[in-house]
C-alpha cells in the first residue's frame, strides 16, 4: 500500500523550505504580519514625527528632588515631620512604613534656572542643564507600582503583571525594521553597576512572536550571544560551510531565500561587530560624549553605541543605568550616578541635532518612579535616604516631535503630589506610540481571546507635549 | 444533538453558502468578538441593558423595541443597528475598533430570520457518546483515521501517502521520547520489529517520562529559581522528577490531576502525592525589600488559579480577577470563590531575604539514611524526656514562672557611660550598646529608658539560643497607652526580610506575644497572653521556654502571675538562628515597629532551665535531653524540605476583592464552581472536592483538555488550534466529534494516557507523509486543520540540544536529580544581578534540556533562542519561530560544537562513512550526506595546512581532544557534522 517514494529526498526537502514558518526576524518592512489584527496595515495610522527612539532608561527610581524639581521648602522645614495633611494616608513601602519619624529632607545640592524655559535643574547635571532648551521635562509623572520589579514591569510592558510584550517589542512589530544587518530592537547595559537587578522580561517580547523580542549587544567581543564565530571557524570557512549548507539542503548556494535566516546570521557577523568598535569615532566625538566612552560597557560608551546603531537603521535602543536606589547614603551615591550620566545623555542630544537625526529620533530620559520627600533612615546634617515614591517624578523627553524647551507639571511645594497636569506611565506609552505615528488604542495583539495593548485600556496622548 | 450541530466548521472554511445557520459555528464567533465585550456577560461593563450572550437577553423588551425578534430580522433592533449608516447609530460604534463585515451582517441576519436559536457554547456542554462516521475505506486503521477520512472526503481532500519508514520512525522517536531513534531501533525496523512494537519500546522507555515532563515544565511554570528581581535559587526538582515517574509509570490522568491539585488532602497521603502539589507553589515568589506582603500573597493565590484554569480547564479565569469575564459566563464573584479553595495555606507573600528557609508550608524529603537516623533521635528524646519527668516527679513543671531573684544577665539602666548601660549582673559577661537616641527616666527601680522605635539597644553575650535551649527573659515596662504593635525584645534580622526566623517578644493588639520562629508563618511557635497589657503602671513581663520547640513550652508571665495565653502557631520544626546578627536587641527592628510608646527597665536573661534543681540527678536528667534535642534538630536541620501544600486547620475565608486589588477587600463569598460549567452540583467544599469535580464523568473540560494535549505532544497543533482559550473566545476544534470520542475514549479506558499515545501514533493519520510546499493539498489545507498530511513542524530547544547529543554519543542518560548548568556564554547573570553562572563539570554539561538549571530573570539563552517558555506564567503552547539567533546558536554553542567534534570522531574511530552516518540519523539510505564527502576533502585539506586552526575547533567543549585521530581529518569531519546540526535535514521533524 505504501506507495513509492517518489519525491527525491533533497529534492523534497528544498520543497519543504521557504515555506509560510520562514520569516527571518531581520527581514525589512512590514509584509510577514502584515493584514493580522490591530497592525497598522499600509505603514501607520497616522503621520510620524518620530521614526527612531533611544530610551535611556535610568533603573533604580531617580530622585526628582536632587535633579529636576526644585524644592525650597524642604531646604526650610529640613528635619521636620511630614505633615499628616501631605501625606493623605498614602501607603509607604514595607522599608520606611513603620518608621516612626518620617523627617522631611531638603536636597542638599544648589539649583539655578537655565535656558530661556528657566528650567530649574540641580548642579549635578551640569551638562544636561546646558541643553534645557532642547528638552521637554515632565515633572508631574505617576505610576501605581512602588516596588521595584512592578513598577518597571509597569513602565517598559504597561502592565504589573509578568508576560506582556515590551514596549520595544510592541514596536517592532508595529513598525518592522529599517536594516537587513541589525536587529530592530536592541538594548544595551551599562557594565558593572549592580544595584537594582534587571531581567530579559523587560525587552521581552510576550506573547507577541519571539522575533519581535530586544537583543542585548554586550559589551566586549561577543556581542549578540553565539554571533563570534568558535575558534578555528573564520568568516571564509563559515561561508564555505553555509555553501554546503545549501548544498545539502538542494539549494542554490549563496541565493536561495530558503538560507534567508542564515544568510542574515552571517551578514550580522560583520555588521554587529562594526557598529559597536568605536575606534573610526574621531576625537571630537569623545571630547562630547567624555572619555567614559572610550571604554566599552560604560553608560557614555552605550549612548555613543546607541546612536552608531540608529545611524545603521535600529528602530528603537533601550539603555538600563542602574544604581538609582538611594535608600541611604543620597547624597554621595547620586552624585557617582550623575556623573556617569549628565554628559553623555546631553551628548547624545546634541549629537543627533548636529547630524540632523533629532527631528525624527525621539530621547526619553527617566526611571520607574520617584523617591519620598522624606528621609528613610536617619536624617544628619549631611547625609540622608529617600524611599520609593511613585505619586510623583521626572523625566524628559527631546526630539522627534517634542515641543523644546517645555516645562510640564507641578508638584506641591512639599514635592509629594502633583498639583497640575499629571501624566500617567500609560499616557507616556500613548505618546510615545503616536509619535512614532501609532494610536495606542489600535495596535492590538490578540492572546487568549483577549485583544492586548501596551496602555491596556487607558492612556491618553499628551498634546501640550507635543511640538 | 449539540456536538452534532456544529461539526461541520469546514463549512467556513471552504466558503460554501450559508443556508443553515448554526450558532456554534457561525453566530457566537460573530457575537463574542464584536459584541460581547459590551453586551457579553460582565454586568458593570454592559451598555443600554443588552445582553447578547443569553437568549433571554437579546430576546428582552429594552422598553418598546426588542434586540432580536426571532423570525424578523427588520423588526430587530440588532440588525437594525448593524446596518446603520448613522454613525451615531452604528454597531459595534466605529471608534470602538470593532466592524462587521458585509459577510458577517449577512449571518446574522440570516440567523435571525431563521428563528434565533442559541446554544450553550460547546465547550462548557459535557462529552456525549458519539457515533464514528462510517467510512469504508481501507485506508483507516484506527476509529480516528475514519473521523479524519470523513472530513476530508467532505472537502474534496485526499490523505496524503505514508511516510517511508525511516521518517516515520525518526519522527515517532522524537514525538514520544524527544530523541532520535537508537541504532537498534534503526537496525530492527522494519524488518524485526513492528510498528506497534516500536511504540511499546518508546513508550516503556525512562526518556518518554522525560520528554513529557519536559512538555509539563511549560505548564507548571517550573524554575530553580523564585522569579521576580533577586530571583534566588530554590530547590523544587524534586517535583519535576515526580513529573517524569508519574509519565513513566502511566499514572491515570486524574490521578495526575488529583494529586497535584489536592494530593495533600488524600487520605494517609504518601510522599508521592505530597510532592505532587508543588505544583501549586511553583510560581514566582518575591523578597523584594518594602513589599507588602498581603499584596503578593493574594497574586500567588491568584496564580494558582490561573494555571488551575489555563492547565485543567483551558479557561481564562484571570480575565474575571478585576470584572465579571467579558466573554465566558465567569463572574467576578465566582473568580473569587474559586480562589477560595487555593487561598488556605499557611504562606508568606515574601520569601525570606536573609535566610534560606524554605517557604511554608514545606515537607521534609529525608533520604533513607535521615530518616533512620531521625528515628532514632526522637526515640532518644522521647527516652530524655520520660527520664527527667521521672527524676522531677513532681518538684517543677516544665515551664513555670521563673522567681525573680534567678538571675544571669540583668541591665539596670542605673548608671551610663556614653553609649554603654551599666549591668547590674554578669557584667563579665554581656554589655549592651545604644544604637541611637535614648533618654534617661525614672525607673521602677533607680532609672528606666526610653527610646524612639526607631533605634534601640542592642545587646551582646547572651541571647544567642538556639531552639533546644531552655532560656527565660524578662524585662519592666510602663505603657503610655494601648500598641498596637511594638517590638520589644527578640533575637531576629527581620520581619518580613527574614520572615522572623528567631525567637521574638513583640505586643499586638495591645497583648504580649512570644515566638520561637522559622518561617512565619507556617514553621513556629506562638503563644499570645489572652488579656491585654495594663497599661500606665510599671508591670514586669516574662517568657520562660522549656526547650521543647513546641508552643506549650512557652511559658508567659505579668507581674509575677502565669499568664491566660492562645497558642497562636504550634509547628516549629527548624532552627531559629539564621539572618544574623546573632545576639537579641530591643525595642527596633529592621523595617518593623518599635517601641516608642513606653518606657523599660530590668531586662534579664536566663539561659538554661530556670532556677537550681537542688538535684543533680535532675540537673543530669536536663542536659541528657537538652544533648538529645539539639542532636535531633540537628539531623533534622540537614533534611533537605520542598515547598508543597497542606490545608490550614481553620479556613482563612478569603474574601471578594473589590477591581482585584489586594487593599480593597469586601466581604466572603465562600467557596463554589462556576455556575455556567457544571455548576449544578454539590459544590466541593475543598481542594480535593474541587479536583473531583473537575474529574467528574460529566466535567465538559478535563479530558477535551488533556486528549487534545496529548494530539498535540504528538503532531505538534492540537484539534483546538487555540489551547489556551477553550471559552467563547476561543476557536472551534477542527474535529469536535473526534475531540470527544477520543475525551471519551480516555476517560473510559481510566485516563491511560500512554494507551491514548499509542493509539494516536499507530493511525494512519499519524502516519502520513509531510508535504512539499508547493504541493496542491496546502492551497485547500494550509494549516492541516484536516489533516491530510503531517503538519510542518521543527525540533523543540530541547530536542535540538538532547538530539545532537544523542547522536554524538554524549548525552548521559541519567534520569532525574538536582538542575544542572551546561555551557552558557559567561557574564550573563552577572550583568542581570551579581550573580555568577557556574558551569557543571562533566556530566552536567550533557544531561538533557530537562535538567538545565531554569533561572527565571536569565533562562537559559540557547534555549529561550529556540522558543522555549519563559516559565514566569503557565503557558500551554509555545511560540514557533525561525530567528537568525538560531542560526548562531546552530553554529557557535560550544554545546554543539562540542557535539559536533564527538560525532566525527565516533564516525572516525568506528569507520562510518556519511552513507552510514545518514541512516544512523535517520535520514534514511538515500545517501543524502554524500553530498558532503567533497566538502569534506577540501576542509582535509584546508586543516591539513592549517593545523593551528584544527586544534583550536577541536579544543571546544571540555571533553578531551582524541590523540589517536588525525587533527586535519577530525577537524574537517567536525565541520561537516556542524554543518549537518545546522541544516533543516536535522532540525526539521520529517
Amino acid at each position: 500500500m505504501i506507495p513509492p517514494r517518489f519525491l527525491d529526498r533533497r529534492d523534497f526537502l528544498r520543497r519543504t523550505l521557504g515555506g509560510s514558518l520562514l520569516v527571518p526576524t531581520l527581514s525589512p518592512g512590514t509584509a510577514p504580519l502584515a493584514g493580522l489584527l490591530g497592525r497598522p496595515k499600509d505603514g501607520l495610522h497616522h503621520a510620524a514625527k518620530a521614526k527612531r527612539v533611544i530610551y535611556l532608561f535610568q533603573s533604580g527610581g531617580p530622585s526628582q528632588l536632587e535633579t529636576f524639581d526644585y524644592k525650597p521648602l524642604l531646604n526650610e522645614r529640613n528635619g521636620e515631620q511630614l505633615p499628616d495633611s501631605v501625606r493623605q494616608g498614602q501607603r509607604l513601602t514595607g522599608m520606611s512604613g513603620n518608621q516612626t519619624s518620617l523627617p522631611l529632607a531638603g536636597a542638599q545640592f544648589d539649583f539655578a534656572q537655565y535656558g530661556e524655559s528657566g528650567a530649574w535643574v540641580s548642579e549635578l547635571l551640569p551638562h544636561t542643564a546646558k541643553i534645557v532648551d532642547k528638552l521637554c521635562i515632565v515633572r508631574s509623572m505617576y505610576t501605581e507600582a512602588i516596588n521595584h520589579d512592578p513598577a518597571i514591569t509597569f513602565f517598559l510592558t504597561g502592565s504589573q503583571i509578568a508576560g506582556r510584550p515590551s514596549m520595544g517589542a510592541w514596536l517592532s512589530y508595529a513598525l518592522g525594521s529599517m536594516t537587513q544587518d541589525l536587529p530592530s530592537f536592541v538594548v544595551l547595559v551599562t557594565q558593572g553597576k549592580g544595584g537594582q537587578p534587571l531581567y530579559a522580561r523587560l525587552w521581552g517580547a510576550g506573547f507577541l512572536p519571539a522575533r519581535y523580542q530586544g537583543v542585548q549587544l554586550r559589551a566586549g567581543t561577543d556581542p549578540v550571544l553565539y554571533l563570534e564565530n568558535v575558534p578555528g571557524i573564520d568568516r571564509e570557512r563559515r561561508r564555505r560551510m553555509l555553501d554546503a549548507q545549501a548544498e545539502l539542503q538542494g539549494l542554490d548556494p549563496g541565493g536561495d531565500t530558503a538560507m534567508a535566516k542564515e544568510e542574515l546570521a552571517y551578514r550580522m557577523q560583520e555588521s554587529v561587530p562594526e557598529v559597536a568598535d568605536l575606534s573610526d569615532e574621531p576625537k571630537e566625538t569623545f571630547a562630547l560624549y567624555g572619555e567614559d566612552a572610550r571604554k566599552p560597557g560604560t553608560y557614555a560608551a552605550n549612548a555613543l553605541m546607541a546612536r552608531r546603531l540608529l545611524e545603521r537603521g535600529v528602530r528603537f535602543v533601550q539603555l538600563f543605568h542602574q544604581g538609582w536606589d538611594q535608600h541611604g547614603s543620597l547624597p554621595g551615591a547620586i552624585r557617582t550616578q550623575c556623573r556617569e550620566t549628565d554628559q553623555a545623555s546631553a551628548a547624545l542630544v546634541q549629537d543627533l541635532e548636529q547630524r540632523g537625526m533629532l527631528d525624527d529620533t525621539l530621547v526619553v530620559w527617566g526611571g520607574e518612579f520617584g523617591r519620598t520627600n522624606y528621609s528613610q533612615g536617619k536624617l544628619t546634617a549631611n547625609n540622608y535616604g529617600r524611599d520609593h515614591h511613585p505619586r510623583c517624578f521626572s523625566m524628559w523627553m527631546a526630539g522627534g516631535g517634542i515641543k523644546p524647551g517645555t516645562i510640564y507639571g507641578e508638584t506641591d511645594p512639599f514635592g509629594y503630589n502633583i498639583t497640575a497636569h499629571p501624566v500617567h506611565v500609560h499616557d507616556l506609552q500613548a505618546t510615545l506610540l503616536h509619535l512614532l505615528g501609532i494610536d495606542h488604542e489600535r495596535l492590538i495583539w490578540k492572546y487568549q481571546g483577549r485583544r492586548f495593548r501596551l496602555t491596556d485600556v487607558h492612556g491618553h496622548v499628551m498634546q501640550p507635549l507635543l511640538a | 444533538m449539540l456536538v452534532s450541530d456544529f461539526v461541520f466548521v469546514c463549512a467556513a472554511l471552504t466558503q460554501e453558502p450559508l443556508q443553515s445557520i448554526d450558532f456554534q459555528r457561525d453566530v457566537r464567533p460573530i457575537l463574542s468578538d464584536k459584541c460581547f465585550a459590551c453586551h457579553g456577560p460582565d454586568a458593570a461593563a454592559r451598555k443600554a441593558d443588552l445582553r447578547l450572550d443569553t437568549r433571554e437577553g437579546a430576546l428582552a423588551d429594552l422598553g418598546g423595541y426588542v434586540a432580536v425578534v426571532p423570525g424578523g430580522a427588520e423588526e430587530s433592533e440588532l440588525i437594525y443597528r448593524i446596518t446603520s449608516e448613522d454613525r451615531r447609530e452604528l454597531m459595534p460604534p466605529p471608534e470602538s475598533g470593532h466592524s462587521l463585515t458585509d459577510e458577517e451582517r449577512a449571518t446574522l441576519r440570516a440567523w435571525v430570520d431563521q428563528g434565533a436559536e442559541y446554544a450553550p457554547h460547546w465547550s462548557f456542554v459535557p462529552v456525549d457518546s458519539v457515533l464514528s462516521p462510517a467510512v469504508t475505506e481501507e485506508w483507516a486503521r484506527d476509529e480516528i483515521d475514519s473521523y479524519v477520512l470523513h472530513r476530508m472526503k467532505m472537502a474534496g481532500l485526499d490523505p496524503q501517502r505514508d511516510a517511508v519508514d525511516e521518517d516515520w520512525l525518526r519522527r515517532v522517536s522524537f514525538v514520544l521520547t524527544g530523541l532520535p531513534p537508537t541504532m537498534e531501533l534503526i537496525t530492527g525496523f522494519p524488518s524485526e520489529l513492528t510498528r506497534g512494537q516500536v511504540v511499546d519500546q518508546l513508550l516503556g522507555s525512562p526518556h518518554f517520562g522525560e520528554h513529557f515532563a519536559a512538555q509539563w515544565m511549560d505548564i507548571a511554570r517550573y524554575a530553580d529559581t523564585y522569579g521576580y528581581q533577586n530571583d534566588r535559587e530554590r530547590r523544587v526538582w524534586p517535583y519535576r522528577d515526580w513529573v517524569i515517574r508519574a509519565y513513566n509509570e502511566n499514572l491515570p490522568y486524574d490521578d495526575f490531576v488529583r494529586w497535584q491539585l489536592a494530593g495533600d488532602m488524600l487520605p494517609d497521603p504518601t510522599l508521592e502525592q505530597r510532592i505532587a502539589t508543588a505544583f501549586q507553589r511553583l510560581h514566582r515568589q518575591t523578597n523584594e525589600g518594602g513589599s507588602v506582603e498581603e499584596e503578593f500573597r493574594v497574586e500567588y493565590v491568584s496564580d494558582r488559579v490561573h494555571t488551575m484554569g489555563t492547565a485543567f480547564l483551558g479557561l481564562t479565569f484571570e480575565c474575571a480577577r478585576c470584572h465579571d469575564h467579558r466573554y465566558d459566563p465567569i463572574s467576578q464573584v465566582e473568580y473569587y470563590q474559586l480562589s477560595d479553595y487555593f487561598d488556605d495555606i499557611k504562606e508568606s507573600g515574601l520569601y525570606s531575604h536573609f535566610t534560606n528557609a524554605t517557604p511554608t508550608p514545606a515537607m521534609e524529603l529525608p533520604s533513607e539514611r535521615q530518616s533512620i537516623a531521625m528515628a532514632d533521635a526522637e526515640a532518644a528524646v522521647a527516652a530524655a524526656e520520660a527520664k527527667l519527668s521521672e527524676v522531677l516527679q513532681d518538684q517543677h513543671g516544665l515551664a513555670r514562672v521563673v522567681p525573680s531573684d534567678d538571675v544571669e544577665v540583668l541591665f539596670d539602666f542605673d548608671t551610663w557611660s556614653e553609649d554603654q548601660v551599666s549591668l547590674g549582673v554578669g557584667a563579665e559577661n554581656a554589655a549592651a550598646r545604644m544604637e541611637g537616641f535614648f533618654k534617661k527616666v525614672d525607673g521602677v527601680r533607680g532609672s528606666g529608658i526610653r527610646l524612639n522605635g526607631d533605634e534601640g539597644i542592642r545587646f551582646s553575650g547572651v541571647g544567642a539560643w538556639r531552639r533546644s535551649d531552655p532560656f527565660t527573659v524578662s524585662m519592666w515596662l510602663k505603657l503610655d497607652g494601648p500598641i498596637e504593635r511594638a517590638v520589644l525584645l527578640h533575637r531576629s534580622r527581620a520581619w518580613h526580610d527574614a520572615a522572623s526566623q528567631g525567637w521574638q517578644l513583640l505586643i499586638e493588639d495591645g497583648r504580649l506575644t512570644a515566638a520561637l520562629v522559622h518561617f512565619w508563618p507556617g514553621d513556629m511557635a506562638m503563644v499570645r497572653t489572652f488579656d491585654p497589657l495594663p497599661i500606665g503602671e510599671w508591670i514586669e513581663v516574662q517568657l520562660a521556654y522549656d526547650g521543647s520547640s513546641n508552643a506549650y513550652g512557652m511559658a508567659l508571665s505579668v507581674n509575677g502571675e502565669s499568664a491566660r495565653v492562645t497558642v497562636g502557631e504550634n509547628s516549629l520544626t527548624r532552627a531559629i538562628v539564621g539572618g544574623g546578627p546573632g545576639d537579641p536587641s530591643f525595642g527596633a527592628r529592621f523595617r518593623d515597629r518599635g517601641f516608642s510608646q513606653g518606657v523599660l527597665d530590668e531586662v534579664r536573661f536566663i539561659s538554661g532551665w530556670p532556677g537550681p534543681s537542688w538535684d543533680p540527678a535532675v540537673d543530669l536528667a536536663r542536659a541528657d535531653l537538652r544533648n538529645a534535642r539539639r542532636n535531633r534538630d540537628e539531623l533534622r536541620d540537614e533534611i533537605p524540605q520542598l515547598m508543597v501544600m497542606r490545608e490550614r486547620a481553620q479556613p482563612r475565608a478569603s474574601r471578594f476583592l473589590d477591581r482585584g486589588l489586594y487593599d480593597s477587600p469586601k466581604g466572603p463569598v465562600g467557596r463554589a464552581v462556576p455556575t455556567a460549567l457544571l455548576g449544578d452540583v454539590d459544590q466541593p467544599k475543598n481542594r480535593l472536592e474541587l479536583a473531583n469535580w473537575m474529574l467528574n464523568r460529566d466535567h465538559p473540560l478535563t479530558a477535551r483538555v488533556e486528549v487534545d494535549r496529548l494530539w498535540r505532544a504528538v503532531f505538534g497543533k492540537g484539534l483546538m488550534r487555540t489551547p489556551e482559550n477553550w471559552g467563547s473566545q476561543g476557536e472551534l476544534p477542527t474535529h469536535p466529534k473526534l475531540l470527544d470520542r477520543l475525551a471519551l475514549d480516555l476517560m473510559e479506558s481510566g485516563w491511560d494516557r500512554k494507551a491514548m499515545l499509542r493509539r494516536i501514533v499507530l493511525s494512519r493519520t499519524f502516519a502520513q507523509a509531510r508535504v512539499a510546499f508547493d504541493d496542491p493539498s496546502r492551497a485547500v489545507d494550509p494549516e492541516s486543520r484536516y489533516w491530510s498530511y503531517y503538519p510542518d513542524r521543527r525540533l523543540t530547544a530541547e530536542m535540538v540540544r538532547d538530539g545532537a547529543l544523542a547522536h554524538s554519543g554524549l548525552l548521559v542518560r541519567k534520569i532525574g536529580g538536582a538542575s544542572v548548568k551546561p555551557y552558557q556564554p559567561a557574564g550573563l547573570w552577572q550583568e542581570k544581578s551579581g550573580q555568577v553562572y557556574h558551569p557543571s563539570k562533566g556530566e552536567g554539561l550533557y544531561r538533557r534540556s530537562l535538567y538545565t538549571f531554569w533561572k527565571r530573570t536569565s533562562p537559559p539563552p540557547s534555549m529561550m533562542i529556540f522558543d522555549a517558555a519563559k516559565r514566569d506564567v503557565c503557558v500551554v503552547k509555545r511560540q514557533e519561530t525561525q530567528t537568525p539567533l538560531q542560526v548562531l546558536v546552530s553554529w557557535n554553542d560550544p554545546q554543539l560544537v562540542e557535539a559536533s567534534r564527538m560525532l566525527a570522531t565516533r564516525m572516525l574511530r568506528d569507520s562510518i562513512s556519511l552513507e552510514k552516518l545518514g541512516i544512523e540519523l535517520g535520514f534514511g539510505p538515500d545517501h543524502i550526506l554524500s553530498s558532503l564527502s567533497a566538502f569534506f576533502e577540501s576542509e582535509r585539506e584546508a586543516f591539513a595546512a592549517d593545523l593551528e586552526s584544527a586544534s583550536a575547533l577541536l579544543g571546544v567543549g571540555d571533553t578531551p581532544m582524541p590523540e589517536d585521530i588525525d587533527l586535519a581529518e577530525l577537524a574537517a569531519m567536525t565541520i561537516v557534522c556542524s554543518t549537518i546540526l545546522s541544516s533543516d535535514l536535522y532540525l526539521l521533524l520529517p
